[in-house]
């Protein structure tokens, strides 16, 4: 299994302000990574930085060419970002915004090939979106256009895959339905994933390491087990919690140790 | 060979025409400095600056009203068959909706002119009518007074009317000359041209300054042309300050200005042409245009000062 | 429905394109038809054909009224089209790149440029000079020029750089204080402040055939570029950051676009004068009626652009006969119960 994405010492600053510093981490082909940490400590950060949209100190290498070397096209077509609230343009079909992912292999003035049709119906198939291909993003349901936003992510065949909060606003249901899909098609195409989750209990369950960032640090990469203990969430949450282990995984249960007197 | 048929027709219909005034002023020209013609010289083709006209025009269309004055002062009433919307003097002048501020090429077409005098050339006029192979004459608002001559002068040669026109102009100087003489005794009296009520007056250097100039009078005005332009806008304060003795208005029409409102303008009840009753109205298509009628201007202030008493 | 979705996408649906190809052909014969001179229209068309090259016919028409044809009704209405399409074609573009519904040609301080320059040169006098130099247009195209150099440079200075918000508020400034000039200089001469409002409200009365040759390649070439970039410009719908993270370099785009539509806006206004609603009007209507990809928008609002400022100025010529509205009034008169409608049609957000 080669790494298909490194990054070393990375650091983004805005002004005096530092948001990430000396960031390390790597993830191999078909692996998932997930980053979990308080609000604030850098998550998204983290994400834009490795996709190339935040300017950054450091290394950062995508299927072993760093990113400074690569041109945009180069870079989009090596790692595809679903962005926390990503921007759906009224009225557009759902065809149409999976093809959006065709950009990275189009020039300025060119149009899209018969491949990049034909790549686009295969990736709606097997998110299960062929019927849906005609209908306006608006007028879906959340899992459903949750899929569609990792359709287009696909569909720019990228070996790195980012996933900002992919299951904010979904019901239980729809947030297993994603994660499993998520989960199938890494294992079938390889692909190593980088995903941010706010919910620790599901963090545990899907991505093989978690990595713990706190203020814009790595303060541990590990599994589940090893990243999420009550010392650790107790030191950079701030919250009080017992963790429960069964055969499943993990359960992360917040717990209150003081109520306030009546 | 059409050309010189053209020639001999219009000679002869010269002749035959054998007015007095064209024998007359074969007299009276000689002794003028101005357009020399006899009627046995060719009068056409005729060229001014770019244009050249080569035979008697007899459809004239005259989008300036001055020109339409000028045309008709000299006798080529006949050969006008239109004129723009504000030509309305003198009366009985075949008026259209042409427009001389707004000229439409096509509409002037339509009239089928063999000569459309303009005095701007806005819109294209000018290149619109050549592509049409029409012949355009621009003649452009007088600066000096010298100039309104010039143009009667040109109106008279282009239209085979020189000496009508040269007489038309000795005429105008000469009335000029008398009435200037009969305001000598008020030379010296410093007065206040207002072209609208946001206080735009016209200085010396102006054709109305000129002719105000003739009768020995001052502007106020002129201390105010930093720019040279010719028309400045002066200020309410700077006018009271300047205490002029008298008040010419030019907007008595499009703006309903006359001597009650002028008075009633704050502050300006002290001036000495309020006080003295010197506020003068003048007609406003007098006042904006140079032509025959201009010297009309003195006549009404000579009437004016007379009613006042002075 | 897999059948369906790998036919070759082709987003502009051909029955508009022909809708669109009818209009400009209709407004055209309506254009040479009407006017102060009446001419039969079978003549007129006969006339026409007659310049075809190798093409002979006896239009019947005495020289003068092939002359009024050909020099005064053909070059205009020629302009109509070249003026319309380019300023259409400039908003929608302009209206992608920006994000921005509201975006117009004028967008970047072109307008208050271009008045600026026609301005200075009207109040020194230089209008009666025309030819291959003639002062005026020159004039407009420069200052419509400089201010949009003015505006990206006030607009790439500041901490975000060149993002869409802060090109938009650079040109306002720009454009206020360049309109505050103007404004100075038209007040120095009082007698030329007439001209200079003709000029600023628009006009296509001055069409001639040196000026279609002279506005021709601009609008060929730009409209070109902005038309091939209507791919790139649906990719910008979904904002600046995720049109990056797919490739897009999205400064570039708008680089492109801005030079593009501000060369061909400066070369039609120096012409035209201002007018106005042209490059709104257009678009958004195609946007309803047609669909908001810029495939479509952009290919349709040359056409529909066209035609409608034929269409425009065919009324400016009738209305007050043989007095000429200015057409930017014509515009903006249609300009304000569109809006309405727009606004009552549109259950999203454009």
């Amino acid at each position: 299994m080669s790494t298909a994405m490194r990054c070393v010492g990375l650091g983004v600053s805005v002004g005096a302000r530092a948001l990430l510093s000396d960031v390390s981490l790597e993830v191999e082909e078909g692996e998932w990574l997930g980053v979990v940490g308080p609000n604030g400590a850098g998550k998204s950060t983290l994400l834009r930085a490795i996709a190339g949209l935040a300017p950054a100190t450091g290394v950062v290498e995508l299927d072993a060419r760093p990113i400074g070397t690569l041109t945009r096209r180069e870079r989009a077509q090596r790692v595809a970002l679903v962005p926390q609230t990503p921007t759906v343009p009224s009225g557009m079909t759902v065809l149409d915004y999976v093809l959006l992912g065709r950009t990275p292999y189009l020039g300025f003035f060119a149009v899209e090939a018969p491949t990049d049709l034909d790549i686009t119906n295969d990736v709606l198939g097997s998110l299960d979106l062929l019927e849906l291909a005609s209908r306006p993003i608006d007028t879906l349901s959340g899992g459903e256009r949750q899929r569609v936003l990792v359709a287009r992510a696909l569909a720019q065949q990228s070996r790195i895959l980012l996933l900002d909060e992919p299951t904010t606003a979904l019901d239980i249901g729809h947030q297993q339905e994603v994660l499993e899909l998520i989960d199938k098609l890494r294992y079938e195409r390889g692909l190593a994933v980088v995903s941010t989750m706010h919910d620790l209990t599901i963090a545990a369950q899907y991505p093989d390491r978690l990595a713990l960032l706190s203020a814009g640090r790595v303060v541990t990469v590990g599994t589940g087990d090893e990243v999420l203990t009550e010392e650790h969430l107790a030191a950079h949450y701030g919250a009080t919690v017992r963790i429960l282990r069964d055969a499943d995984g993990i359960v992360v249960i917040p717990t209150r140790t003081k109520r306030p007197s009546r | 060979m059409k050309r010189g048929l053209w020639l001999v027709g219009a000679v002869v219909a010269l002749a035959a025409c054998g007015s007095s005034s064209t024998t007359l002023s074969a007299t009276t020209v000689a002794s003028e400095s101005s357009v020399v013609t006899t009627a046995a010289a060719p009068a056409f083709p005729v060229t001014i600056g770019d244009v050249t006209i080569p035979s008697k025009p007899a459809r004239v269309i005259s989008l300036s009203p001055t020109a339409t004055e000028m045309l008709f002062a000299m006798g080529a009433g006949p050969q006008v068959v239109a004129v723009d919307d504000q030509s309305d003097y003198p009366a009985g002048v075949p008026r259209t909706d042409l427009s001389g501020f707004n000229p439409n090429v096509e509409a002037i077409a339509a009239k089928n002119p063999d000569l459309v005098v303009v005095s701007n050339d806005t819109n294209n006029v000018v290149a619109g009518l050549g592509a049409l192979k029409i012949a355009v004459l621009v003649e452009p608002a007088a600066a000096t007074i010298d100039d309104s001559y010039k143009e009667m002068n040109e109106l008279g040669r282009v239209t085979g009317n020189a000496a009508a026109a040269a007489t038309e102009a000795s005429m105008m100087k000469q009335q000029f000359a008398d009435l200037a003489a009969q305001l000598a005794p008020h030379k010296g009296l410093r007065y206040y041209h207002e072209l609208d009520p946001t206080y735009y007056t016209a200085t010396s250097k102006t054709f109305l300054g000129a002719v105000y100039a003739l009768a020995g009078l001052a502007n106020i005005g002129d201390a105010a042309d930093s720019g040279g332009t010719g028309y400045p806008q002066l200020s309410a304060e700077f006018i009271v300050n300047a205490n002029p003795d008298v008040v010419f208005l030019a907007d008595t029409i499009c703006c309903g200005q006359n001597a009650s409102t002028v008075a009633a303008r704050d502050g300006w009840s002290q001036i000495a042409a309020v006080r003295n009753g010197l506020v003068i109205g003048l007609d406003d298509s007098i006042a904006s245009r140079w032509g025959p009628r201009t010297p009309q201007l003195l006549e009404a202030i000579i009437a004016a000062f007379k009613k006042a008493g002075i | 429905m897999i059948a369906t979705l790998t036919r070759p996408h082709s987003r502009l649906p051909a029955r508009w394109l022909v809708i669109g190809v009818g209009l400009v052909v209709l407004a055209s014969l309506a254009g040479l038809a009407v006017g102060p001179v009446s001419l039969p229209i079978g003549r007129v068309f006969l006339e026409v054909i007659d310049h075809i090259p190798f093409v002979r016919v006896h239009s019947g028409l005495s020289p003068r009224q092939a002359d009024i044809v050909w020099q005064l009704r053909l070059p205009r209405v020629v302009m109509g089209l070249l003026v319309g399409a380019m300023l259409s074609v400039a908003g929608g573009a302009y209206q992608g790149a920006f994000r921005n519904p509201l975006a117009d040609p004028y967008l970047l301080g072109v307008a208050a440029g271009a008045g600026l320059g026609a301005t200075v040169v009207i109040v020194a006098g230089g209008t009666t000079r025309s030819g291959i130099v003639a002062p005026l247009p020159l004039a407009a195209f420069a200052g419509a020029l400089v201010a949009v150099v003015l505006t990206y440079a006030l607009g790439a200075s500041g901490e975000r750089r060149r993002s869409a918000t802060s090109l938009v508020l650079a040109g306002v400034a720009v454009a206020s204080f360049l309109t505050a000039v103007q404004t100075w200089v038209q007040q120095r001469k009082s007698d030329t402040i007439r001209e200079v409002f003709t000029w600023i409200l628009g006009r296509l009365t001055t069409a001639s055939w040196h000026d279609v040759l002279i506005l021709l390649p601009y609008v060929v070439v730009t409209s070109a570029i902005l038309i091939a970039c209507r791919r790139v410009l649906d990719v910008l719908s979904v904002g600046d950051d995720e049109a990056s993270s797919l490739g897009v370099n999205v400064n570039q785009v708008r680089l492109v676009v801005v030079v593009a539509a501000s060369l061909g806006t400066a070369a039609a206004v120096s012409v035209s004068g201002l007018i106005a609603f042209v490059g709104i009007i257009v678009p958004h209507t195609v946007r309803l009626l047609a669909g908001r990809s810029y495939r479509s928008i952009l290919p349709l609002s040359l056409l529909f652009g066209a035609a409608f400022l034929a269409f425009t100025d065919l009324l400016a010529r009738i209305v007050i006969s043989p007095a000429e509205l200015p057409i930017g009034v014509v515009t903006a008169f249609f300009g304000a119960p569109f809006f309405l409608i727009v606004l009552r049609s549109s259950r999203t957000s454009p």
